[in-house]
């Protein structure tokens, strides 16, 4: 277990930072201009296969790129598409993996449609959805009654409605479960299934958790920032003890999402599926609770000028209910 | 950065489990359960069985007698030694006078004090806090006037933890009142037997006697007993208070407790259907989960420069103290009505739990209360 960055690890998160900083611009809920230099960048396939024309990149790498995407409040759907749907996809059989190369190259995007979920992120634009089927199910051979868990590769139902986000991120809200018609294409089934579908909530959670804590450090500096400029009665109100203490529990609860987060990427490595599943969890649990105290206090600790749209800090929370789902 | 598991760390956590499964006597571990405050016999029994195997300082260097652990098997050990049930050693002699002594101390006391601590011949208690003195240390005022090579011994401390169990005493005094507070206390071991001190019980809401406060009333100590230079106390007492910040999350009494909770709630199905209440154990775990992370991460930066990009020691003050507290209540919850009952006539189950729920209060209190911790956390976040 090591926790300092190799020489790669720095330059990857400074690099993105840098761009990001410096090129990253809010263009409406998606650019496509932004996708393709995210794509030409490696950022698409970073955990990916190489196989696929991915990276290869560890967990850790991933985290990297996300606190990075995070601290910009990049708005694309990094995540939904690259993580959830590309780790689904490369796990779900010859078929899956053959659509990889051009979600990597930034000219074809997946969704995911999650069980229990109408609201699809990464969906606005899609070119296809995956779905899964009878996630209650299980692989039973021929069992009368008893329908088998199965990955399926659907169009957008035409009553979809794209939708835009508090975040200004862009979605598709669809009426009712898909159920895959006979010319949509069946991925995997059974077991596999299940499995392909646990790994990439797994790395997406991974991801999710290491977006939020980008945005919690962006909430954090800002807020510092504004207690040492605002002056208040004669004063900076960063002298005030009782903001003073506020922000130390923001400073907390930032370095509780970042164990979190440290504890996810662990747990990641978990042979034991059921006790991976609860520690992955129980972590997103502890960053979301991190992310809506940090959110909150940030706009608190601005005062007025945090409910602005003009403020970066309303954003900052914004953008942390959405990584909360 | 990568999370892959050590292999090293289960091949050591098996190595002192095994000694623990074999050396730690079980009438010893439970009465560390059934009492918050451990005896002192078992903590000299303990002592001396870990000192047999080379094991009973773990945070000393290997030149004083330790086992020669890196700050990950330290921490490894002690989560151990406390998941076992094993009683506290003589924390105010280990880890708080001894690391001073080493440091600022000259032969002779290093000769004449470690190696009894080390052996668990001698216990010790910590006297800093004053009635007028308590975040504010500073403004001490128990003096230390010097008459020929002596030093004369007038003033008052308190919360002293075990001081009726102590052979010396380790306390700031003041050495020179014109100076600056800071530049005017000094270092000085006190034997606890000397004449003109007396030492008086604290009972605290626990019920219980653990704290104390001691008394001195012209008590001759030689001026060999100081430590370091006069004026140098201050700087003696910053070393002892900046020990290795990874402990201040006190993660193995955290993991201690967690456990005892989840076996309380194993033992009690009906509480498993209290949804507000399982819930609330889940957030117990996963602030539980970010602590240890936390806790590793600190013990990996032991002197590197990553470990000034973050104040360590007050976030694992705050957040292992609160979570001390939660995890009580919780333990508390679940006990009901029994929980009620005072520490001394508890059942089985329930023995200790309830008294330590009451002490408990403490832990955001001392070491710095978490006030302090805050100011502290601030300052460093604003650079004022």
């Amino acid at each position: 277990m090591q926790f300092t960055l190799s020489d790669e690890q720095s330059l990857l998160h400074s690099s993105a930072q840098r761009y990001l900083a410096q090129a990253y611009r809010h263009e409406g809920g998606f650019s496509a201009r932004q996708w393709q230099a995210f794509a030409e960048m490696g950022w698409l396939g970073l955990s990916l296969p190489g196989d696929v024309g991915g990276l290869d990149g560890s967990p850790e790498d991933l985290a990297l790129l996300h606190q990075a995407l995070g601290h910009a409040l990049v708005r694309e759907p990094v995540a939904a598409v690259a993580v959830l749907a590309g780790h689904l996809l490369s796990h779900a059989g010859q078929g899956a993996q053959a659509l990889l190369p051009a979600l990597v190259a930034g000219t074809a995007r997946y969704a995911v449609a999650l069980p229990g979920s109408r609201l699809l992120h990464g969906a606005a634009g899609a070119d296809a959805l995956i779905v899964l089927v009878n996630a209650d199910g299980h692989d039973g051979q021929g069992e009368q009654g008893i329908a088998m868990p199965a990955l399926h590769c659907v169009r957008l139902p035409a009553t979809a409605r794209e939708l835009t986000l508090v975040d200004g991120s862009l979605a598709c809200m669809i009426d009712g479960a898909l159920q895959p018609a006979a010319a949509d294409t069946l991925l995997c089934r059974g077991d596999a299934a299940l499995h392909a579908m646990d790994i990439a909530q797994a790395w997406a959670l991974v991801a999710a958790s290491a977006e939020s804590l980008g945005v919690m450090e962006r909430a954090l500096d800002a807020t510092r920032e504004h207690l040492l400029q605002r002056q208040q009665f004669g004063v900076a109100i960063a002298s005030f003890q009782a903001l003073r203490h506020r922000l130390a529990d923001m400073v907390i609860a930032v370095e509780q999402a970042r164990g979190a987060l440290h504890a996810a990427l662990a747990a990641l490595r978990d042979a034991d599926r059921p006790r991976r599943r609860r520690t992955l969890a129980l972590a997103k649990m502890r960053v979301d609770t991190s992310g809506r105290f940090v959110g909150a206090q940030a706009i608190q600790l601005h005062g007025g000028m945090g409910m602005t749209d003009e403020c970066i800090v309303g954003h900052c929370f914004k953008r942390l209910m959405v990584l909360a789902q | 950065m990568n999370f892959e598991p050590d292999p090293g760390v289960a091949a050591f956590r098996e190595e002192v489990r095994a000694f623990l499964r074999q050396q730690l006597p079980p009438e010893l571990a439970e009465r560390a359960r059934r009492h918050h405050h451990p005896l002192k016999e078992d903590m000299v029994a303990w002592t001396r069985i870990l000192h047999a195997k080379g094991w009973s300082a773990p945070h000393w260097p290997a030149a004083y007698g330790g086992p020669g652990w890196t700050p990950l098997q330290r921490h490894l050990f002690e989560e151990e030694c406390a998941l076992a049930g094993a009683p506290a050693t003589c924390a105010s002699a280990f880890m708080l006078v001894a690391p001073v002594i080493m440091a600022f101390g000259n032969d002779e006391q290093k000769e004449r004090h470690l190696p009894p601590i080390l052996r668990g011949e001698t216990f010790w208690g910590q006297g800093f806090s004053e009635p007028g003195a308590g975040s504010d240390l500073a403004s001490l005022r128990t003096r230390a006037v010097a008459d020929g090579s002596d030093y004369i011994v007038n003033g008052q401390k308190t919360w002293t933890t075990e001081g009726h169990y102590a052979d010396w005493l380790f306390c700031l005094v003041r050495t020179d009142a014109a100076a600056k507070p800071q530049r005017g206390i000094s270092f000085l071991l006190i034997d606890a037997r000397s004449p003109g001190i007396t030492i008086r019980p604290i009972i605290s809401i626990d019920g219980a006697h653990s704290l104390n406060e001691v008394f001195f009333d012209d008590v001759r100590v030689p001026q060999a007993n100081r430590v370091g230079d006069e004026g140098q106390g201050w700087t003696c007492a910053k070393h002892l208070l900046d020990n290795e910040r990874a402990f201040s999350a006190e993660l193995p009494r955290n993991k201690r407790m967690l456990a005892r909770l989840q076996a309380l709630l194993a033992e009690a199905p009906a509480l498993q259907q209290d949804a507000v209440l399982m819930r609330r154990v889940a957030e117990a775990e996963a602030d539980l989960l970010a602590l240890e992370m936390l806790t590793l991460r600190a013990l990996s930066e032991h002197g590197k420069p990553e470990a000034t990009a973050w104040p360590a020691g007050s976030i694992l003050h705050v957040l292992g103290s609160e979570l001390q507290q939660k995890t009580g209540a919780l333990m508390l919850q679940a006990l009901g009505e029994r929980g009620l009952v005072a520490p001394d006539q508890a059942d089985e189950a329930a023995a200790g739990i309830t008294g330590d729920y009451l002490y408990r209060r403490a832990v955001t209190i001392y070491g710095g209360s978490n006030e302090i911790q805050r100011n502290l956390i601030a300052r460093h976040a604003l650079g004022v």
